[in-house]
């Protein structure tokens, strides 16, 4: 099956900028990551078993060119994180103190704990996402989690699994 | 609230409404194959004194700048002023950009005019790897891997200090998954410590390097 692009768009846009945000950490470059994999998405002569299926493509799809793009070495000049915090309306204080913690973890980690708490997949989907191995997932997950409450301590409950 | 909670009420003020551009030409740019190294044509628009063909030396403006001058493998400069906000390549291309060529069946790397067979060190999986050292003491790592079919290079350079400065490439794409990496190409940075990891483990995204220099590109008119 293939589904409309401009239902995709309306489903996934802001899942996409928000996984390429955390990767990219600018929203020029969040921006174009999410230009592109839709684009990508667009010119693919390929069919998905699911809308399961495709929403994982564009995750990983996002993942890789946002990586890529922190890779290249030529760089446009883009809005600092810094102002674009200011921009972002946050509902309270523990919230944005929970959006800089997770951006200043390493991106290993980063990446697998929005996958796993903000689009809630499990370990072995994301380990299908990211092609690393369920252990994988498992450990950087855990390191992610201890780096949360290490830094925010009280406002990041223990997880039981 | 649970974390799941707590996590999702952080992120969801991240929202974009920019527009999303299907037109052909943004469809020819994503099929374009990945090719860092461009044609760029420098600008006498700052007074340089050159001690030789590759030195560093400073702009009589009275800002603070440093310009290098690094001759790659090719033979090809690339020009790196560096200011107090930006860093700025630009590459004059001399030599036609193909250090890896496909003849009858066999993979070579030509440099300096000499050809050499390369075949059996490249695959899917593995690299040929080929280092020197400039007059400046720039570490050159010259790597070229893939099959007879599907094969690709790059050159990285590391300063004196065996910092990594920068790199060119001509990387194969496959047009199915464009941003796939070629496993010899990951296996290949890795082993260099410049894959994306090691790269985003130095720093946010408007923090490239050490010194927090963020690099930018800019393409100025030739006085030539």
């Amino acid at each position: 099956m293939k589904i409309p692009i401009r239902i995709l768009m309306e489903r996934y846009q802001n899942h996409l900028y928000r996984i390429a945000f955390s990767i990219c950490q600018n929203r020029e470059d969040a921006e174009d990551v999410v230009q592109d994999t839709f684009l990508q998405y667009h010119i693919l002569k390929k069919e998905f078993e699911d809308e399961t299926h495709i929403r994982a493509w564009l995750m990983r799809v996002a993942i890789n060119k946002s990586r890529n793009i922190v890779r290249a070495f030529w760089r446009k000049h883009r809005q600092s994180l810094e102002s674009y915090m200011e921009e972002l309306d946050f509902p309270d204080t523990e919230s944005s103190t929970l959006f800089e913690a997770v951006l200043r973890l390493p991106e290993k980690q980063r990446t697998v704990i929005h996958l796993f708490y903000y689009e809630d997949y499990t370990i072995k989907e994301i380990a299908e996402i990211l092609h690393v191995s369920e252990s994988n997932v498992k450990v950087r997950l855990n390191r992610g989690r201890a780096a949360l409450r290490e830094e925010i301590k009280e406002d990041w409950n223990y997880d039981e699994s | 609230m649970t974390n799941h909670e707590k996590y999702k009420q952080a992120f969801d003020c991240l929202t974009t409404d920019a527009e999303i551009n299907l037109n052909p030409a943004s469809i020819r740019r994503s099929r374009t194959t990945r090719v860092v190294r461009r044609m760029c044509y420098t600008a006498a628009c700052l007074v340089m004194m050159f001690a030789a063909s590759n030195g560093i030396c400073y702009a009589a403006t009275g800002k603070s700048l440093v310009h290098t001058i690094i001759v790659m493998a090719d033979g090809s400069n690339v020009e790196i002023s560096e200011d107090d906000n930006s860093v700025t390549f630009t590459i004059e291309k001399t030599g036609d950009l193909s250090y890896t060529t496909a003849e009858n069946g066999r993979l070579y790397l030509n440099l300096n005019d000499e050809k050499t067979d390369i075949t059996d060190q490249c695959s899917d999986t593995d690299y040929f790897r080929k280092d020197y050292t400039d007059s400046e003491g720039n570490k050159h790592v010259l790597i070229a891997g893939g099959t007879v079919e599907s094969y690709g290079w790059a050159e990285y350079i590391f300063n004196a200090e065996g910092k990594y400065i920068f790199n060119t490439m001509n990387i194969p794409t496959d047009e199915a998954n464009p941003d796939e990496t070629p496993v010899w190409f990951a296996k290949a940075e890795k082993d260099l410590g410049v894959d994306a990891d090691a790269l985003l483990e130095q720093g946010g995204s408007y923090k490239i390097d050490e010194t927090g220099i963020e690099q930018t590109e800019t393409v100025t008119e030739s006085a030539q």
